[in-house]
């Protein structure tokens, strides 16, 4: 082979490489265009450093700012939010509470809440972040818009002769932001259904799973997630395993789950405090409260990257769904994946984030709970049974 | 003998026995207790609280990982629903359950009435993670429930399962053994399996 050709050959196997590795659905590019056609306001919240470490919170603020005021979107001024937040005496901004998001409404004129959470920041080769966002309305009756997260390693693609490795941290981050900016701006132009909306691989499939009857895939549920009990070495991992779900839960049509900001200032208003889980009295007060059919609680077991660049990560978690109406479990499941699952030849299917993992599981979970497509009534293990009554 | 073993499909057989009997030593020993109440009706059990789980093992949240992979498999089967475990927090809570790892037959009678279960389940987790022995090593759990009755607190049934472990594979070949997720879900589904039998 001459030497041009080679070379052309190397760069085309590279390519995939270069390109941004994420399990955010990012829409098309002329999506954009279309949301410059009507201005909105948008208050960015400061970054919920769930990580556990130091992290450069204000330069993914900074970056998320950039990317919605180049897609035509207008973002408070940091100086009127902070108005705001003295004026109402806010200090908890990684939620809203329904006062706040009124009076962010009335007083400065902004329609949507873009509330980002930082889930892990890694500077170390090969470097990894995991970012989450989601957009909250303001008014009478804040409700959740859109939830999406990104999750990336440096070394998801490596491509050959690691032509495709990113070892820079920023650039990585500079991808998941602009990843994000652009599901949102496609979810916000496009109107359309909401991204990550993709059947999950079968190896993420809840491993024991109980659904009741009574659920029903027809009926529109909406979901109060109240905090997940961590019992992981993983700092945050009971409210980043939320975040997943809550992203699952808000593709689905007939689901749409309340803002975890507003049950957060119900659980405090009662006073409810959890030592092993929720109650069914615990339900009634909260579901009453945000006027919600189902809580989604739980507990995370294991929530761990992986501990170097050879290692894989490990997420285990459980998760029960209550209904109001009849104060039963509606729905259970139990869930564990490691990310060299399946892997037998060279690293094909590995995955290298807790995050990107931890997002596919979560899909898996939402799929059951909703059942919506045939494809994951097939998917039903040999464990799944029906109570008898 | 040695005339006996002259022939050669003699001495294949003895050979044979004798390999056979070498690895039959190898392998792991696996208890199986079972306890069943001859009259009770078990049919009769529609709901069960399961009470927290103690932990005999080194590793500080064994007792909770296996109460959490035993009350998903138990509510998997779809014969028995099981008291969502924050409500039993609170029963024992309400009941002032002094020890909700071992509760008295008393307490036992309390609980189920606030709980409306018709029996609640208790257990122990007696090993939960690796054991060696020489290079090998391979993950362990041995757990061991007893279902008591709401109205006398009387135990009912009970059951215990070890399930992984180095077995005769690993000692001459290596490998490690299985995941700890895959051995606990092993051993809560023969549990599960000793209560519906």
């Amino acid at each position: 082979m001459r030497a041009p050709a080679l070379l052309l050959a190397c760069a085309l196997a590279s390519l995939p490489g270069c390109v941004a590795v994420t399990d955010t659905a990012v829409h098309a590019a002329g999506t954009a265009e279309r949301a410059r056609g009507a201005t909105r306001l948008v208050a960015v919240f400061p970054v919920e450093n769930l990580s556990g470490k130091p992290a450069p919170l204000d330069d993914v603020r900074r970056l998320l700012v950039e990317r919605l005021t180049a897609s035509g979107f207008g973002v408070l001024a940091d100086a009127a939010l902070e108005r705001v937040a003295a004026r109402h005496r806010v200090r908890y901004m990684a939620g809203v509470e329904a006062e706040f998001a009124r009076a962010l409404g009335q007083e400065a004129g902004v329609e949507a809440i873009l509330i980002p959470s930082l889930e892990v920041f890694e500077h170390a080769s090969p470097p990894r972040i995991g970012l989450f966002a989601r957009l909250v309305s303001t008014g009478e009756a804040p409700a959740v818009l859109w939830v999406d997260g990104t999750g990336a390693a440096g070394d998801d693609a490596p491509g050959i002769l690691g032509l495709g490795l990113v070892e820079d941290s920023g650039a990585l981050l500079a991808r998941a932001v602009d990843a994000l900016a652009g599901s949102l701006v496609g979810r916000l132009a496009a109107a359309a259904g909401p991204p990550g909306d993709t059947p999950g691989a079968r190896k993420f499939q809840p491993k024991i799973v109980y659904r009741a009857e009574a659920l029903d895939p027809a009926r529109t549920y909406s979901i109060a997630v109240v905090p997940f009990f961590n019992r992981s070495a993983r700092k945050y991992a009971g409210e980043i395993v939320a975040l997943h779900l809550m992203r699952s839960l808000v593709a689905a049509e007939n689901l749409s789950v309340v803002e975890p900001g507003i049950v957060r200032q119900e659980l405090l208003r009662f006073r409810i405090i959890m030592t092993d889980g929720v109650s069914l009295a615990d339900t009634e007060t909260i579901l009453g409260a945000v006027n919600a059919d189902l809580v989604l609680n739980g507990e995370v077991l294991e929530y761990q990257d992986p501990l170097g660049p050879t290692g894989a990560p490990r997420v285990d978690f459980s998760v029960l769904f209550i209904e109001r109406r009849t104060r039963r479990v509606l729905y259970s499941s139990y869930s564990h994946n490691a990310g060299d699952d399946g892997v037998f030849f060279f690293d094909w299917g590995r995955v290298n984030t807790a995050h990107a993992m931890a997002a596919r599981m979560a899909r898996a979970v939402a799929e059951r709970v909703r059942l919506a497509s045939p494809t994951a009534e097939l998917r039903r293990g040999p464990r799944d049974a029906e109570p008898r009554r | 003998m040695r005339r006996l073993l002259r022939t050669p499909a003699t001495t294949c057989r003895v050979l044979l026995l004798l390999i056979t009997a070498l690895l039959g030593a190898c392998a792991p020993v696996v208890t199986r207790t079972v306890y069943r109440d001859p009259n009770m009706d078990f049919g009769a059990i529609q709901t069960v609280g399961v009470m927290p789980f103690q932990n005999l093992s080194r590793d500080s949240l064994a007792a909770e990982r296996v109460r959490d992979v035993f009350i998903n498999g138990l509510l998997s089967t779809g014969a028995l629903y099981v008291v969502p475990v924050g409500e039993v927090a609170r029963g024992v809570s309400r009941a002032e359950i002094q020890s909700p790892t071992a509760p008295s037959p008393e307490e036992v009678v309390k609980l189920s009435g606030l709980l409306k279960a018709q029996a609640i389940i208790t257990g122990a987790v007696q090993e939960y993670g690796e054991v060696r022995s020489g290079p090998t090593s391979a993950n362990l759990i041995s757990v061991s429930v007893q279902m008591l009755e709401a109205q006398t607190g009387k135990v009912i049934w009970t059951a215990s399962s070890t399930r992984g472990g180095i077995d005769a594979w690993d000692r001459l070949f290596g490998g490690g053994g299985r995941p700890m997720n895959d051995v606990t879900r092993a051993a809560v589904d023969d549990l599960i399996a000793k209560l519906f039998q």
